[in-house]
């Protein structure tokens, strides 16, 4: 008997050991879990020892037996008494979450209910009920709430078909349009509303002596702004100009001056009104970003080099659940197959890699730089034309104020009408054109499939974003500089209105995005379809990357054209709507099932990637032209200033001057030099911390794999043990459980 | 639901709501979907024993839409059933569809799936169960040293104690790097 209780302590300190580097090690490599309670092997009776090891396989029938599970311990009947006296909820609530059967759950939550808890003591039975109604109402709220959210359905159908990855897209494309929708709000309600209700306060009218004053020169431009008629009037609505230029569609028609709301009584300060909406809209789709791309980061854990398990993805998290349609089943087993095939060969690549020759691998590096500098060639090739093209457009919107000329191209007469898209159209061509370029170049290059679907992303990205910026580098190359005080700008070529001729170029370019990207799936996607038949190469992929590229440039132009046309945004939610449909059309009934897996995970982290780069770059180009620009002096809530910011300043000017005081030392080098070190100090923490953590996991890793062989020993010393006292009955009674 | 004779107690429906993750819509919804496959068994009213004790077979289970083209419906069914045949009654349905559920938490989740994909029920996830996995995710579209190579690669990333086996321990610390589990393992039923 005492040998038998001497085995039983042996168990006991066994599993108390491996109980304890278990915990550790889950502590340390799962985020934020509070420590696992220990398991009280001591308190146990026989009876519950006994019963937390079964004795394996052959108890199958016994719902109690076979997996811990994973709090550490199995929860039997009595052991409610166990747990700390926690509220009815939460103790449904850790009851929901076991992984064991109904009829368990059932006979546990009876126990639980019928246990008093501390305070039904003190409230009564009455109270238990109530939580429970609220509980439940939570419930009905949560199902509610969910109806509200538009194309459920709809994304519900193109998951069971085309898998989760292809479905993030879509979901991508359904937060934008609330991105949009709200910043369309903002700007609505702040400035379009006052501006067309509210009654401008008379400002200084135009005195003929000073011909060169801001009212004066506005008087000039509404007068010379042609409004055409009939025909024209349709061309107008496609270029901006004409009738369209002067509703509140773009910059140039809002008041410079305090707007007297009809119905509030109130004087509305438009300038400032018109700056700080904007900044409201940058401001907000930049915590939405952030806060997106962090859930993201939180929930698809970090990818520490080595520690993201390839194939334990794709075997156990690989199957997408929601398939439903065999045609899609079909295509998802042979996407993996691919996956595990590609990886298997990417590692017999990287296994040729490291045996490769020194002049082999000169080869491939001189290989690789020069791909990257035939892309940054192309880069800055299509960058340059672009500025060109800019430029000649600009020509023409100067040179045509008032003259229906006919502009010539090489000699070719053109019409005035396609002089007007010139640069829009180069830079949707370039940008259809230019991709698949990079794609065969990645391809020479030479790297594995992911890193060249990352270089193929990076350089669109580059590509569109260089496209914007040397657009607006050619309308910063005509702006007059500050302190020239004449109206329509003769000696700097600058058109009367420059903020409302960028609007109308922008507004250009979305226009032609939209028709190319209809062309493209209408007419050359069905074409393409037609001849795929015979064809199978000019097959028509939906190609992930380069339609979320597509998307994160419409949403960059929105951006843009934020501060120039205010009613932007709701021209995208429409747009995007648009869009919507079209790619779904384009999906289902053009496209081929892709055999690449795409990922959701991964796939989101792309989108807010791209979205986030191309939010920073689009703010410098808005950054400088509201600090440094002068705005034109004919037109727009700014006229007569010499900054837009300036309308921020002046109104900071009356207030306290304890406020301005602040504001003053916030800006000062003394304020902002200390603030970084601090920034770059608490960065240099993180990071240490996280090295520090990095190496605790491998370190605890090693001790599982010492704790496993001194148990492994320990086993082998007890059935040694056993077969020296010869007791067979023990082998029955007290098998050990492994791990 | 009107005139018509209730499908469960209400204390009935006040149980399943606490031990599944489902409202009282969900709960009628899913117990309509289990009639709909076999319809002279499954009885309309279940006030009694009914849910423990009527089942519906596999290959009536295996009509499920959203199994039917699932590889590991199988070995899903026999997870949850109590004999590990795969025929389930009223409860076990109602588990395996709350435990695969949008909103059943990560624990549940992790844990029905180490039960999963442990082909031999010993507690442990083998060369074996792994080698069975795979095929039936490729559908037999590796060779056999391909698929006992991935066997081997899986067991090199996840097997933190070198035994040549996973534990759930290791099970779940894998799953806790798998950004996709979470998406891909539920069912919207």
């Amino acid at each position: 008997m005492s040998n038998f209780r001497e085995l039983d302590s042996v168990l006991a300190r066994i599993n108390t050991m491996s109980c304890e580097s278990r915990e550790n090690c889950a502590m340390v490599s799962s985020k934020g879990r509070h420590a696992r309670r220990r398991s009280d092997w001591h308190k146990a009776d026989d009876e519950f020892f006994q019963e937390s090891y079964p004795s394996g396989p052959s108890n199958a029938n016994d719902t109690e037996a076979g997996y811990e599970d994973i709090q550490g311990k199995t929860l039997k009947i009595g052991d409610i008494r166990y747990t700390e006296r926690i509220e009815l909820d939460d103790r449904i609530a850790k009851i929901k979450t076991r992984a064991e059967p109904m009829g368990r759950k059932r006979i546990l939550l009876r126990e639980a209910r019928d246990e008093p808890s501390p305070r039904s003591e003190i409230v009564g039975p009455i109270s238990a009920h109530r939580k429970q109604a609220c509980h439940n109402t939570r419930i009905c709220w949560r199902d509610n709430a969910k109806l509200f959210v538009p194309f459920t359905a709809l994304l519900k159908s193109i998951q069971g078909r085309f898998g989760s990855g292809l479905a993030s897209y879509f979901i991508f494309m359904r937060w934008l349009l609330a991105l949009n929708l709200v910043m369309s709000l903002f700007m609505l309600l702040f400035v379009v509303l006052p501006a067309i209700s509210g009654n401008a306060e008379s400002g200084s009218i135009c005195n003929k002596r000073d011909p060169f004053s801001a009212e004066c020169c506005h008087e000039t431009y509404e007068n010379s702004t042609l409004v055409s008629t009939g025909f024209d009037a349709v061309f107008d609505f496609a270029t901006g100009t004409g009738w369209l230029e002067l509703t509140h569609l773009f910059y140039g028609h809002y008041p410079n001056v305090n707007v007297r709301l009809q119905f509030l009584e109130w004087t509305y300060v438009f300038p400032l009104a018109y700056i700080l909406t904007c900044s409201c809209c940058f401001l907000v789709s930049f915590m939405w970003i952030v806060y997106e791309a962090a859930k993201g980061f939180r929930e698809s854990l970090v990818n520490e080099k080595g520690s993201f398990h390839v194939y334990c993805n794709v075997v156990f998290a690989g199957w997408d659940f929601s398939i439903k349609s065999p045609k899609s089943a079909a295509v998802e087993h042979s996407v993996i197959t691919n996956e595990l095939k590609s990886l298997l060969h990417a590692e017999i690549i990287a296994e040729k890699r490291k045996s490769m020759q020194s002049s082999e691998r000169w080869k491939l590096r001189f290989k690789r730089m020069f791909g990257h500098f035939c892309a940054t060639a192309t880069l800055f090739g299509s960058g340059f034309a672009i500025y060109y093209a800019s430029k000649l457009g600009l020509e023409n919107a100067r040179i045509s104020d008032g003259n229906q000329t006919k502009e010539e191209i090489a000699g070719i007469e053109v019409p005035d009408f396609v002089m007007e898209y010139v640069p829009s159209v180069t830079i949707t061509v370039l940008n259809v054109v230019i991709p698949p370029l990079f794609g065969i170049l990645s391809v020479f290059e030479g790297y594995s499939p992911d890193q060249q679907v990352n270089f193929q992303i990076l350089r669109t990205i580059g590509l569109r974003l260089a496209s914007i910026f040397f657009l607006m580098a050619s309308f910063y190359s005509i702006m007059c500089p500050a302190g020239s005080f004449e109206c329509t700008g003769t000696k700097c070529k600058a058109p009367p209105c420059w903020e409302t001729y960028v609007g109308q170029e922008l507004y250009k370019l979305v226009w032609v995005d939209l028709v190319f990207s209809l062309a493209m799936v209408f007419i050359v996607g069905s074409l393409r379809k037609v001849v795929s038949s015979a064809i199978p190469l000019l097959q028509v992929d939906f190609d992930l990357p380069r339609q979320v590229v597509d998307l994160v440039y419409s949403q960059s132009l929105c951006w843009l054209s934020i501060l120039f046309s205010p009613l932007a945004p709701l021209l995208h939610v429409l747009k995007f709507l648009v869009v919507f449909y079209v790619k779904q059309f384009h999906l289902k009934v053009i496209c081929a099932p892709s055999l690449l897996l795409y990922r959701a995970s991964k796939s989101k982290a792309l989108f807010m990637g791209a979205l986030l780069l191309s939010f920073l770059a689009v703010t410098l180009p808005i950054g400088l032209l509201v600090l440094e620009v002068p705005p034109s002096r004919s037109c727009g809530p700014f006229r007569g200033r010499t900054h837009m910011w300036g309308a921020v300043v002046d109104s900071i000017k009356e207030w306290p001057v304890w406020i301005k005081a602040v504001f003053g030392f916030l800006t000062t080098a003394g304020f902002v030099v200390p603030a970084l070190i601090v920034l770059i100090l608490c960065l240099y923490y993180y990071y240490a911390m996280a090295a520090a953590h990095r190496s605790m996991v491998s370190r605890l890793q090693d001790q599982l794999i010492l704790e496993n062989r001194d148990k492994q020993f320990l086993r082998e010393k007890l059935e040694a043990l056993k077969k020296s006292t010869g007791r067979s009955s023990v082998a029955e009674a007290t098998p050990l459980r492994s791990t | 639901m009107g005139n018509r004779k209730s499908v469960f107690l209400p204390e009935q429906l006040e149980e399943y709501q606490d031990a599944t993750f489902f409202t009282r819509k969900d709960i009628l919804r899913a117990h309509r979907r289990y009639q709909q496959l076999s319809p002279g068994i499954v009885p309309d009213v279940m006030t009694g024993q009914e849910a423990q004790t009527v089942t519906v077979s596999f290959s009536l289970l295996e009509n499920l839409p959203e199994l039917k083209e699932n590889p590991f419906r199988k070995r899903l069914c026999q997870v949850f059933s109590r004999e590990r045949t795969g025929d389930l009654t009223f409860d076990e349905f109602l588990d395996m569809m709350s435990a695969l559920s949008e909103d059943a938490s990560h624990d549940i989740r992790v844990a029905y799936a180490f039960r999963m994909f442990d082909y031999d029920n010993d507690g442990f996830i083998g060369p074996g169960d792994l080698q069975a996995a795979t095929n039936e995710l490729t559908n037999g579209g590796l060779a056999d040293d391909e698929v006992k190579l991935i066997a081997l690669k899986i067991l090199e990333e996840g097997d933190i104690d070198d035994d040549g086996k996973l534990s759930q321990y290791e099970f779940q610390n894998v799953i806790e790097r798998s950004p996709d589990f979470m998406t891909n393992f539920h069912i919207r039923f």
